[in-house]
């Protein structure tokens, strides 16, 4: 246990004020402070890193593979790896499920159809490399990132390769390769990975991205997805403060679900339209320390 | 009270009639959209466990055992620890196993190591869904363990050609009802028997209890306290569809109903027990 009684009873009675008074001054709907740096392993189609003011850091990198697309059960593989952690543990299983899960339902995966036999397919692989809060908004954040700035070489054969069976062929020159949201452009449809909101429960206040210790006092949680500007589902509960000896948890009600719902949907664009222009901001400079 | 530092075989161990297959043809029955599954249910049938449970609803076999208050050794602990471990048997198929667990290095041919994606994420769910409901204050230095096996399952996992979680979702309703029974069969103090409902909201309402259902729409999983001003412990949504307050309130208040009726029915298999 990271917080002493004192400390517990004091940080829980400053969450339940209204409006809630959290320990870094941020408002409700705020996200905590993070740096952002993309396309910088030359190895992978697109990458990323976000680090937090707190040390926490991820590197997402996105990797693309031709398939027969008829073989593939997904067209979207994640792999999480937390530092510290056993693969086959239930902390990263379960986040991965999680990510899995959200790209499975939300990524419109059909786009990614090169020919009528193959298809590219997506590896996500995702690095956490230190972490204090529950990480799975730092990964899907990361994650949104790198696929916003993946580039997938330019096909240069036939689409059509129903009559006569040929491999696809790409240009060479790495410079003609295309954004994946260039891919949906022609589909009058804008390209925006779906993301993860963290949610804690407190009192009858909702915060957006609890910390560390803010998770130890929190009543409940809850992870909504935000995707084309508006909350969708997966949408589920759970104790964030991994491995604690919460004493506050209980459940829910019916007002905080939908409180959580109409916050998601009023603050989630502000998050999307940051990442975006981080992506825009970011120099070409390759340093990346 | 039974042994508690060692796991002990069952006492009332016996064979089972190997080689006796069931010739019975299984019924099609089409249930109204606000009915659910005849489901049967027996506790204590593990008498090395503290608490047990059996629970059969069509295909869904879910058996779960609870250990505890078990003391630990080591450092003090105001409170007794709380966890959850869920296991398929080996030959079943896990819902969407396909998608969820590739890639894991823990299955290696004929054996694992641990615990699948799938498995894990139930164990997660049932164990947030649970920990609310019991009064760890009472059990310091102790721990609780509770061990669900998924003996058989029907869930479907696919409507239309579209993967959707909705067999996931009511096979772990199935999972977190009989997990609460157990618990509550263990005498472990609780705040109150926890009870789910799972409905899938199509263009034409809500579903209690949903198993063969095709097209678009949204599932849902809904645990509550009902005792307690209907306290949700344990909430989880999925679906592809778009989503509105009033959907999400339309399915809280669908599994509240369903939840009611587990409950009660839950209640009245409690109280022959009890006289």
């Amino acid at each position: 246990m990271i917080l002493s009684p004192a400390e517990r009873s004091y940080l829980y009675d400053s969450l339940i004020q209204k409006p809630t008074i959290r320990p870094d001054s941020r408002a409700e709907h705020q996200m905590r402070p993070l740096e952002a740096k993309t396309s910088f392993l030359p190895g992978s189609n697109g990458s990323a890193r976000i680090r937090l003011m707190d040390g926490s850091e991820c590197i997402v990198s996105v990797k693309a593979k031709v398939v027969v697309a008829a073989k593939e059960a997904n067209l979207i593989e994640c792999d999480v790896d937390v530092v510290g952690f056993r693969d086959n543990s239930n902390f990263v299983s379960n986040l991965k499920f999680n990510l899995t899960n959200l790209l499975q339902q939300n990524f419109p995966s059909d786009y990614l159809r090169l020919t009528s036999k193959y298809s590219f397919k997506l590896f996500i692989d995702c690095i956490v490399i230190s972490h204090s809060s529950y990480p799975l908004t730092l990964i899907s954040l990361t994650s949104y990132l790198a696929l916003k700035t993946t580039k997938l070489p330019l096909l240069v054969s036939e689409t059509n390769d129903e009559e006569i069976a040929e491999l696809p062929t790409f240009s060479d020159d790495w410079d003609n390769a295309k954004p994946i949201a260039d891919y949906f452009k022609g589909k009058g449809k804008e390209f925006q990975p779906p993301i993860f909101i963290t949610l804690g429960y407190v009192g009858s206040n909702l915060i957006f991205d609890p910390s560390v210790e803010e998770e130890q006092v929190l009543e409940n949680g809850l992870i909504v997805t935000f995707y084309n500007n508006k909350v969708i589902t997966p949408i589920a509960n759970m104790n964030l403060a991994v491995n604690s000896n919460n004493s506050n948890f209980k459940g829910l009600n019916q007002t905080a679900i939908i409180k959580s719902i109409q916050m998601g949907n009023k603050f989630g664009g502000a998050i999307i339209r940051a990442l975006d222009a981080l992506i825009e901001q970011d120099d070409d400079n390759d340093a990346i320390f | 009270m039974s042994e508690r530092r060692r796991l002990l075989g069952p006492a009332n161990t016996f064979i089972p009639n190997i080689g006796i297959t069931s010739t019975t043809e299984e019924a099609v029955k089409t249930r109204k959209r606000d009915e659910i599954r005849k489901f049967f249910l027996k506790t204590g049938l593990i008498e090395n466990a503290n608490g047990s449970a059996y629970l059969e609803a069509d295909g869904t076999i879910v058996q779960v055992l609870v250990f505890g208050p078990r003391p630990i050794r080591g450092s003090f602990i105001e409170r007794a620890s709380f966890s959850v471990e869920c296991k398929f048997l080996p030959h079943i198929a896990q819902p969407n196993e396909g998608i969820f667990n590739t890639g894991s290095n823990n299955n290696n041919g004929n054996y694992r190591t641990g615990l699948t994606n799938i498995e894990q994420k139930i164990s997660s769910y049932i164990e947030t869904s649970l920990l609310p409901s019991i009064i760890l204050e009472k059990y310091p230095k102790s721990t609780i363990d509770v061990f669900i096996t998924v003996i058989s399952s029907d869930s479907i996992e696919d409507h239309g050609g579209k993967t959707t979680n909705s067999g996931l979702l009511n096979l772990v309703n199935w999972v977190l009802n009989c997990s609460s029974v157990a618990l509550a069969d263990s005498g472990i103090e609780l705040k109150d028997i926890v009870s789910s409902g799972v409905v899938r909201l199509d263009k034409e309402g809500i579903v209690l209890d949903p198993q063969e259902t095709g097209g678009e729409g949204i599932d849902g999983l809904v645990s509550f306290m009902n005792l307690r001003n209907d306290e949700i412990v344990g909430f989880w949504m999925e679906g592809d569809e778009d989503l509105e307050e009033k959907d999400v309130e339309r399915i809280i208040d669908g599994c509240n109903t369903m939840s009611k009726k587990i409950r009660a029915n839950i209640n009245s298999y409690l109280l022959e027990q009890a006289s």
